[in-house]
C-alpha cells in the first residue's frame, strides 16, 4: 500500500521535525529560535502531506486544505515573532545611543 | 416571538464568533472609535452568549453547520452546556475587563487584539472539529502575545517572545496529533472520535496533550506564564489568567473524558493528576518567594491550574459530578483572578510599584482595591460561600464517590497552601502607612470598583452553584 512518495515525504518530515527540535533546544538567540520553530513546522506539514498520500491513489484533499491553512498560520506567527524581535533590537539601539550620549 | 427569534437563535453559535471577529476588523479600520466599538460589541456579544447559555439550559445542546457545508469538508460547531458556559464566562470577562483597558495610544491595535482573542476563544470552545480548534488556538496565541507585548517595554517584549515560542511549539504538537488522528480515524469531529482507539490514536492523544499542557502552562511547562501574565497590562492579565489558559485545559478535558474512549489511558490520566499536584506545590512555592504582587498572582494561576488538571482522572471515573466541581472551580478562579489582577493594576497605577513591601497602608488608602484582593483570596483559598469552596466541595465528594480519597486530601492541603501564600503576600497591606505618606483614603477609581465587582462574582458563584452546574452538565458525558 505504501508508495515511494509516502516514504520520501514521511522521512523528510520526521527529519525536519528532528532538526527543528534540535535547533530549538540549542538556540540561545531569538532569531535562531524562530527559524528552528519554522523548520519544525515545515516538518509537521511535510508529514501531513505524506499522511495524505498514504493510501496510494488520489491524495486526500482535506489534509491538503489543512496543510495550506497551516502554512498561512505559520507565516503569520513568524511575521509577529520577527516584528517583536525587530522592536526589541530597536529599543536596544535606543538604549545604546542614550548610553553613548550620557 | 416566532420565526425571527428562531432564525436568530439558529445562527447564534456563529454570531458569537462573528461579533468579536467583525469588531476586531472594525477597531483596526476605525482606531479612534475603538473604545466605543468595544463597549457596543461587548454588550452585543454578552447578550448573544447569555441567550445561547439560556437556550442550551432549556432545550439542550445546539449544533450548527457553517455555511451549510457538511463535515468533513465543512466545519461543524457544537454548543453543549460546557461550551456555552465557557463562552458566557468569556463574554462577561472580555466585556468588563475590556472597558477598563487604556491602550498607550489609539491605533496600536490593542482592542483589535483583544477582540481577536475573544473570537478565537469562542472558536475553540464551540468547534466540533480538531483542526478548526488548531486554527482557533493559533489565532488566540497570536492575539494574546500581542496583548502581552502591548506595553512596548523590553521586559514585556521579552515575555511576549517567550510566550509566542511556547505557544507555537505547543500548537505544532497539537497539529501533529490532529493530523495523525485524521489519518487513522478519517474524521476530525470530536463527536466522531468517541470510540477511537489503537496505537495511532494513543500517539495522537499524547502529542495533543503535551502541546496543550505547554499552551496552558501546566507544570513543568509553565515557565512562560509568570513573565507574560506579570508584564501584560492589568486588564489583559485578567483575561489571560481568567479564560485564555482555560481554553487548553478545556480541550484536555474534552480529549480525556469525552472522546478517544478506545485508548486505554487510565495510567496516563493518573500521570496528568500527578502533574497537577506538582503544579499546585511548585506554583505555591514560587508565589511564596515572589516579591511583586502581580508575580504572586501569576504563580497562583500556575498553582490553581494544578487543580484543573488534577481533575482529569476524576473526570474519567466520577463523570458529571467531577465536571460540575471542576467547572465551578474554573469559573470561580476566572472571576477571583481577574479581580485580583485588576486590583493589582490599580495599585500599580496609583503607587508606581507593586512590590510587596510598598503595599503598606493599602487597606486605609485604597480600601476598595484591598477589599477586592481580599474577596479574591477568599475564593482562591476556597472558603465558603465562594465558588472556589463549592467547586472543591463537589470535587472532594466526587473523589470519595470513586474511593479515591487521596485527591480529597490534596484539595484540602492545596487550600492551606493557597491561604499561606496569599496571606503572606497581602499582610503588608494591613500595616500602617509610612509616615511620609498621607494616611487618609483616596477616592476609588472605576478600575477598583470593577475589580471588586468581578471578585464578588466569584463569591456569588457559591450560591449560584446549582444553576451553573445544571448548565455545565447539560448534554455532556453521563
Amino acid at each position: 500500500m505504501t508508495s515511494a512518495g509516502f516514504v520520501i515525504y514521511a522521512t523528510a518530515g520526521v527529519a525536519l521535525i528532528g532538526a527543528g527540535a534540535f535547533g530549538l533546544a540549542r538556540a540561545r538567540d531569538a532569531l535562531r529560535r524562530i527559524v528552528a520553530i519554522n523548520v519544525a513546522a515545515l516538518g509537521v506539514l511535510t508529514t501531513m502531506v505524506a499522511l495524505a498520500a498514504r493510501g496510494g491513489g488520489e491524495a486526500d484533499p482535506v489534509t491538503h486544505a489543512m496543510v495550506l491553512t497551516g502554512l498561512v498560520v505559520s507565516a503569520s506567527a513568524t511575521a509577529l515573532a520577527l516584528a517583536l524581535v525587530r522592536r526589541m533590537a530597536h529599543l536596544r539601539g535606543e538604549e545604546d545611543a542614550d548610553g553613548h550620549d550620557g | 416571538m416566532g420565526t425571527t427569534a428562531e432564525t436568530l437563535l439558529a445562527h447564534l453559535p456563529i454570531a458569537i464568533i462573528v461579533i468579536p471577529l467583525a469588531g476586531a476588523v472594525a477597531c483596526f479600520v476605525l482606531p479612534r472609535a475603538a473604545r466605543a466599538l468595544m463597549a457596543v460589541l461587548g454588550i452585543a456579544g454578552t447578550v448573544a452568549s447569555g441567550w445561547l447559555a439560556a437556550d442550551v439550559l432549556e432545550h439542550g445542546a445546539r449544533g450548527y453547520v457553517v455555511g451549510g457545508w457538511a463535515p468533513p469538508l465543512g466545519i461543524a460547531l457544537h454548543a453543549d452546556g460546557l461550551a456555552a458556559a465557557l463562552v458566557a464566562l468569556t463574554a462577561v470577562l472580555m466585556t468588563v475587563c475590556g472597558s477598563l483597558a487604556r491602550p498607550r495610544r489609539s491605533g496600536d491595535a490593542f482592542f483589535t487584539s483583544w477582540l481577536f482573542a475573544w473570537a478565537a476563544l469562542a472558536v475553540v470552545f464551540l468547534s466540533d472539529d480538531a483542526f478548526n480548534v488548531y486554527v482557533g488556538l493559533e489565532l488566540l496565541g497570536i492575539a494574546s502575545v500581542a496583548l502581552v507585548a502591548s506595553p512596548g517595554t523590553r521586559p514585556a517584549l521579552h515575555a511576549a517572545l517567550r510566550y509566542l515560542a511556547a505557544g507555537l511549539t505547543g500548537s505544532l504538537l497539537y497539529l501533529l496529533g490532529a493530523a495523525l488522528l485524521y489519518a487513522s480515524e478519517g474524521t476530525l469531529s470530536f463527536a466522531g472520535l468517541e470510540d477511537a482507539g489503537g496505537a495511532p490514536a494513543a500517539a495522537a492523544l499524547a502529542f495533543m496533550t503535551v502541546g496543550l499542557l505547554l499552551k496552558c502552562a501546566v507544570f513543568p511547562l509553565h515557565g512562560w506564564l509568570p513573565g507574560a501574565h506579570g508584564c501584560a497590562p492589568a486588564p489583559a492579565s485578567a483575561v489571560l489568567s481568567g479564560v485564555v489558559v482555560k481554553s487548553g485545559i478545556y480541550l484536555i478535558w474534552r480529549l480525556w473524558s469525552d472522546t478517544l474512549f478506545g485508548v486505554p489511558a487510565d495510567a496516563a490520566a493518573n500521570l496528568l493528576g500527578a502533574l497537577g499536584v506538582g503544579a499546585l506545590l511548585w506554583g505555591a512555592a514560587m508565589a511564596w518567594r515572589a516579591e511583586r504582587l502581580k508575580i504572586v498572582i501569576a504563580y497562583s494561576t500556575v498553582s490553581q491550574l494544578g487543580y484543573l488538571v488534577m481533575a482529569v482522572p476524576l473526570l474519567r471515573t466520577a463523570g458529571v459530578e467531577a465536571l460540575a466541581g471542576v467547572m465551578l472551580l474554573a469559573a470561580a478562579h476566572a472571576f477571583a483572578k481577574a479581580g485580583c489582577f485588576l486590583a493589582a493594576g490599580a495599585v500599580l497605577a496609583r503607587r508606581r510599584s507593586d512590590r510587596l513591601e510598598t503595599l503598606a497602608g493599602l487597606v486605609s488608602q485604597m480600601p476598595i482595591a484591598a477589599f477586592a484582593l481580599g474577596v479574591g483570596t477568599v475564593s482562591l483559598v476556597g472558603l465558603p460561600p465562594s465558588g472556589g469552596f463549592a467547586g472543591k466541595w463537589l470535587l472532594i465528594q466526587a473523589s470519595f464517590a470513586v474511593h479515591a480519597w487521596w485527591w480529597a486530601a490534596v484539595f484540602i492541603a492545596g487550600s492551606l497552601l493557597s491561604a499561606a501564600v496569599l496571606i503572606r503576600a497581602l499582610a503588608p497591606a494591613f500595616e500602617a502607612a509610612p509616615a511620609d505618606c498621607a494616611s487618609r483614603a483616596e477616592r476609588a477609581g472605576a478600575s477598583e470598583w470593577t475589580a471588586l465587582a468581578i471578585a464578588l462574582g466569584a463569591l456569588a458563584l457559591g450560591p449560584l452553584a446549582g444553576p451553573w452546574t445544571s448548565l455545565v452538565t447539560e448534554g455532556s458525558i453521563p
